[in-house]
């Protein structure tokens, strides 16, 4: 399951910043803030309202504020912070 | 039509109970932005907005609804309240009605509360600990310190040099709320510093302030940056006024032959104007658009339509909008305010497709309509205020020359008791003139045209 939901993840990245890339190729340590990615904090939050869309949930403001979110691995994180959440 | 003697309008209208997102309904509108290459802080990636603001921004939705919470706090002072201005149209000698929506009834005395108050409200829920911005004649301050102390968060304000040393009540208004108040440029920021390394006597400009506040808020643990205009979300806040205002016409039977506001970089302008193109569009009676900026700050009116930063070190991501370019610093001189180099990209591409009007306004012009309006009415409006209402006299007057009647409405966004310095130097013959603002914006616009924009 977690590993569905990373493949996931990915694949929204890869579509929302229009990555070369494929998302099989996106390792979790990839740092967020350098190429390929090279996020910066508005595109952080399109990225997020992307995912939210994408696993048809709504990300809490205060968990993507307290996220410690640099590389891949603490987004698909935050996701599944986020589903478990939902589910409880 | 009349309303009662007082000119008030009668009610009852309510708050609105959604913001109103122009955007939506905008056919052609996309919003655009492009990244800047940018060193992540100490903390990595920030997101300064929490996330129920960027939803807002970026929402295809074309209400979105208040929470309860900001509702309430709006109903404290809201609906403000719309005014016939008989004594200025007899003044006049106009057959134009004129109306105001008087914004400087607000606890903060201007609109900057109605989005100070909700973004609050929602970086509160998101967890921070305080914010930090920038102001330029500190209105915005003012209202951030307001709802920082209604929602316990911190507070620092970077304030326009120039305008801290020529409103230093304003300084105490904010440090009352518990905000701290740094004059900027300042030497606590590595963005302050270059600035002042290059030009030490540097008067300061909005994007300079919005450069070391996003200097801050990358570094401090549990601070945000917030914006006082430009943002989508701050305008979409901001509609609560036009919003009212479109009743408050109806209700007396009168239609807004042209809405006009002063123009800094868009909130009190979108916040009247936007309501009412959507009236317009719904209903097919047009309404004319007018944003009235200074001669000293002509974006719309001179600037260039093109991508550019919305501070001066170019640390924030490009938008496309009118501009006179992110380094443009307007003169110390010129004491009337809306001092930022952009207008909102929103109201750039309006203005560019032709659905806004722009005119510009000196500033003894501007000061001239100040007093008379404070003589006619006993409202002393901000001299930010004064644009707008420079731009509906010259418009009643052109009334009485052609006979030709015309409603407008004009937004009054603050009073101007805290600008009683400035309109001393205007009494007493002291304001600078106009010349050498505009020599500033000459140099502006040739360094974009050396640029290639």
């Amino acid at each position: 399951m977690t590993e569905h939901i990373s493949t996931r993840v990915k694949q929204v990245l890869v579509d929302i910043l229009d990555i070369d890339m494929d998302a099989a190729e996106i390792d979790d340590g990839i740092p967020l803030y350098s190429t390929p990615i090279s996020l910066d904090s508005l595109t952080l939050l399109r990225l997020i309202a992307a995912l939210e869309k994408a696993f048809d949930c709504e990300i809490d403001d205060e968990a993507v504020m307290t996220a410690d979110l640099v590389d891949v691995a603490s987004l698909v994180e935050l996701v599944l912070g986020q589903l478990s959440a939902s589910l409880t | 039509m009349t309303g009662p003697a007082t000119g008030a309008a009668p009610g009852p209208v309510t708050v609105p109970t959604h913001w109103y997102n122009v955007v939506a309904e905008l056919a052609g509108y996309v919003a655009e932005e492009r990244r800047p290459a940018l060193q992540p802080g100490r903390h990595g990636i920030r997101p300064q907005l929490p996330l129920s603001i960027y939803r807002q921004s970026v929402s295809d939705e074309p209400f979105i609804e208040i929470p309860a919470a900001v509702r309430a706090e709006y109903e404290r002072w809201r609906p403000t309240p719309l005014v016939r201005a008989h004594r200025l149209e007899r003044l006049l000698g106009t057959p134009a009605r004129i109306y105001y929506k008087c914004e400087a009834a607000s606890p903060s005395g201007s609109h900057k509360l109605n989005s100070a108050i909700a973004q609050a409200y929602y970086y509160k829920k998101a967890g921070i600990r305080g914010l930090v911005t920038g102001t330029g004649a500190g209105q915005w301050g003012t209202a951030l310190s307001m709802a920082c102390a209604a929602y316990d968060l911190e507070l620092t304000v970077y304030m326009v040099r120039c305008s801290y040393e020529q409103k230093p009540q304003r300084r105490v208004l904010m440090e009352l709320n518990g905000a701290r108040v740094l004059p900027s440029p300042s030497t606590t920021t590595e963005a302050g510093r270059s600035i002042l390394a290059a030009d030490p006597d540097c008067p300061g400009s909005l994007s300079v302030a919005s450069s070391e506040a996003h200097e801050i808020a990358q570094e401090g643990d549990g601070i945000r940056y917030s914006a006082g205009s430009g943002d989508n979300h701050v305008l979409l806040h901001q509609t609560v006024i036009g919003q009212e205002a479109v009743a408050q016409m109806a209700a007396l039977g009168e239609h807004a032959d042209t809405v006009v506001a002063a123009l800094g970089a868009g909130s009190n302008f979108a916040g009247i104007a936007m309501p009412f193109h959507r009236q317009s569009r719904l209903t097919g009676r047009p309404t004319r658009l007018v944003a009235v900026e200074p001669t000293s700050c002509p974006k719309l009116t001179r600037g260039v339509y093109a991508w550019d930063h919305h501070d001066a070190l170019g640390n924030t991501p490009m938008s496309k909008m009118y501009t006179l370019g992110h380094t443009f610093i307007p003169s110390p001189i010129h004491a009337g305010g809306l001092r930022y180099h952009g207008a909102a990209p929103v109201i750039s591409w309006m203005y560019r497709e032709g659905l806004i009007d722009a005119v510009a306004c000196g500033q003894h012009q501007v000061f001239e309509a100040g007093v008379t309006f404070a003589r006619a009415e006993q409202l002393i409006p901000a001299p930010e205020s004064a644009h707008a209402i420079a731009h509906v006299i010259d418009r009643a007057i052109r009334a009485r020359e052609t006979g030709t009647p015309e409603t407008i409405l004009f937004n009054l966004s603050g009073h101007g008791l805290m600008d009683l310095g400035s309109y001393d130097k205007y009494l007493n013959g002291l304001l600078e003139s106009d010349a050498a603002a505009e020599a500033e914006v000459e140099q502006a616009l040739s360094r974009l045209a050396t640029a290639g924009v």
